[in-house]
């Protein structure tokens, strides 16, 4: 009953945060330097064509009346009409939106085990030369740009050893130099985290019990002390999910990966307002699922958290 | 990331008496002196301070260091790969690759700078009123940030790119936006934490002003928080603009700027792979070296301010 009233107001104010961030992408346009009409229609469109542009598109009405209309319409499954492709903005985030989602997904597949495992290894080494490479990675790791991390492995193993395709997304072995890009920080961050949360709980007494009862190291060290030491590592899946986005458009740019973050790209250098309000909203929604779902992951991983809305 | 275990360095934790005043000027050189040993011992700091000296240096210096103009095309040299006349090679146009890595560290470090300027001018005065006033004022403001939070720094420049439009002013405002609200967090913290000091309390009760209060003793405390947070956010904004370069929406070719530079040689990855290597080697340098100093920094002036 508690668990339910908290992910009601975990809900209601996950729902005013995109009703804000649709009222942004509203005033967006209006602050557009120029006529969005204008750059949609062509340099060579009739004043009349632009006006019709801009009457279908709903921008000569008030800012109000445009963000009704556009909730309205988000109500109904409806994000508007590409301006260069003609086509529904829907129809082309869904064709593109499980790329992105099996590139985040692998991505921080790839973050958490290794993340977790050099963590835990650098913690169970402390004051020694793993610790230092371990910390000394971590902080190459959250340095790397993704492009250029990317742009080296394909120089590597796809040029260079010729395991791994170049780019695209036509066989299966084609996720993997992607999804190595992407989750390179995030194993960085989260091995960062687990060193320090495992240091802090492998020096609390009940750890120290079973150490003192005589069970074997891995005993103490994945029975007992990770699960504790998980906690800050799931607020931090959550925190760098936007990150781990904002990663995949790069990535899949230099890949040439077909999920939302190349359209997005190609969106905005085609000026298509529409398209790239419906993308930004969508990445929104992601990152705000994704918090939901580590916040009730907290519950299930320690049952002492209280939850507060 | 964990903002709300910001603290201050509680250094100023009682009102001053007399006495205290006396000796705080020698006082304040010694902790001051005490830091500076404290980062210099630091030995990944130190390799953090000295690459950022050597790429300012080299980019301030750029035209006294190489004889090449950045921009001047040379079609008889085009694709050269590393030698004793081009250090680092020439890229696709014959243009020498050193030079424009050095002369593209102007654009890169200012923009770097003058985006977390922005962000500390707007979001710290933005934090602590959030987190002293408390109120309808603190609900806006978070409310506001954790709009601009659901996208990350990245995402939120590319959003307003597309609105402001390509060129290095656009940028700057970009990712400076973008990082604002890792600030209006940070400082929002500090505020919360230091408004139930009893010193705080002494000041209001004397009839100190609000802006007093939020000016001498929230913003000071708050100041060594700051300056690691702009150190470690200077790397961020350098990663946001080089990968709005690379993407072609930052600044525009034919500047030497290293984003953009990457993206011209990634066409070259096949027959020159060092045209697109070499300035991506500088943008991780330049972020490594805020990265290290920073978390220098946080230790030697803030321990209290933890990274994830």
């Amino acid at each position: 009953m508690r668990f339910a009233k908290y992910l009601g107001k975990r809900l209601i104010i996950s729902l005013i945060t995109l009703v804000g961030v649709v009222l942004v992408l509203v005033l967006m346009t209006k602050l557009i330097p120029g006529d969005p009409a204008r750059v949609i229609a062509g340099l060579n469109a009739s004043d009349q064509e632009v006006a019709r542009i801009r009457q279908s598109m709903g921008l000569d009405q008030p800012v109000l009346i445009q963000f009704g209309h556009f909730i309205l319409n988000l109500l109904h499954g409806n994000l508007g009409t590409s301006a260069r492709t003609g086509n529904p903005v829907v129809g082309e985030i869904a064709t593109r939106l499980p790329f992105t989602l099996e590139l985040a997904i692998c991505g921080t597949l790839i973050g958490i085990v290794f993340g977790v495992l050099l963590g835990v290894l650098a913690a169970v080494r402390k004051g020694t030369w793993v610790e230092s490479v371990v910390s000394a990675l971590g902080v190459m790791g959250i340095s790397m740009p993704v492009y250029w991390l990317g742009l080296l492995l394909i120089i590597l193993f796809a040029v260079q050893l010729k395991w791994l395709p170049v780019a695209g997304a036509s066989t299966v072995n084609s996720i993997v130099l992607p999804a190595v890009a992407v989750g390179v920080s995030l194993v960085a961050v989260i091995s960062r985290v687990t060193n320090s949360s495992m240091i802090d709980v492998l020096g609390q007494d009940y750890v120290r019990s079973v150490r003192a009862k005589g069970s074997p190291e891995r005993v103490a060290v994945f029975t007992h002390a990770l699960r504790n030491a998980l906690i800050p590592v799931i607020t931090v899946v959550g925190l760098e999910f936007g990150t781990l986005l904002g990663g995949a458009v790069l990535t899949e740019t230099v890949f040439g990966w077909p999920g939302i973050g190349q359209l997005a790209v190609t969106s905005i250098q085609a000026r298509d307002y529409p398209m790239v309000q419906g993308i930004v909203f969508v990445f929104a929604i992601m990152f705000i699922i994704v918090n939901i779902i580590t916040d009730v992951m907290y519950t299930v991983v320690d049952p002492r958290v209280k939850l507060h809305g | 990331m964990d903002n709300t275990r910001a603290d201050s360095s509680g250094s100023v934790a009682h009102a001053p008496n007399t006495m205290q005043m006396m000796s705080m000027g020698s006082a304040s050189r010694r902790r001051r002196g005490g830091r500076w040993r404290t980062f210099l011992r630091n030995r990944a700091a130190v390799v953090g301070l000295v690459i950022l000296v050597v790429f300012i240096l080299a980019a301030i210096l750029a035209p006294l260091l190489t004889p090449y103009n950045p921009s001047q095309q040379d079609l008889a040299m085009v694709l050269q790969p590393p030698s004793a006349a081009h250090w680092l090679g020439t890229d696709g146009s014959g243009r020498d690759l050193l030079a424009r890595i050095m002369f593209g560290g102007q654009y890169t470090l200012i923009i770097g700078l003058l985006a977390v300027t922005l962000a500390v001018l707007v979001g710290v005065p933005l934090g602590l009123i959030s987190g002293y006033l408390g109120g309808w004022c603190d609900m806006i403001i978070q409310r506001v940030t954790d709009i601009m939070l659901s996208f990350n720094t990245f995402l939120l420049a590319l959003a307003l790119v597309a609105v402001l439009g390509v060129g290095p002013t656009s940028v700057i405002i970009a990712v400076g936006i973008g990082v604002i609200p890792q600030f209006i967090r940070l400082t929002r913290g500090v505020a919360l934490s230091l408004k139930q000091r009893v010193y705080i309390e002494a000041a209001e009760s004397f009839g100190a002003s609000r802006a007093s209060i939020l000016w001498r003793h929230l913003l000071r405390n708050a100041v060594s928080s700051i300056i690691v947070y702009a150190t470690l956010n200077i790397g961020v904004a350098i990663l946001v603009a080089a990968g709005l370069g690379f993407l072609g929406l930052g600044v525009q070719p034919p500047a030497a700027e290293w984003g953009t530079m990457l993206s011209e040689g990634s066409q070259y990855i096949f027959s020159a792979p060092y045209v697109s290597a070499f300035p991506g080697l500088a943008v991780f340098l330049v972020v490594l070296g805020f990265n290290l100093a920073g978390d220098g920094l946080r230790d030697a002036l803030d321990p209290n301010l933890r990274r994830g």
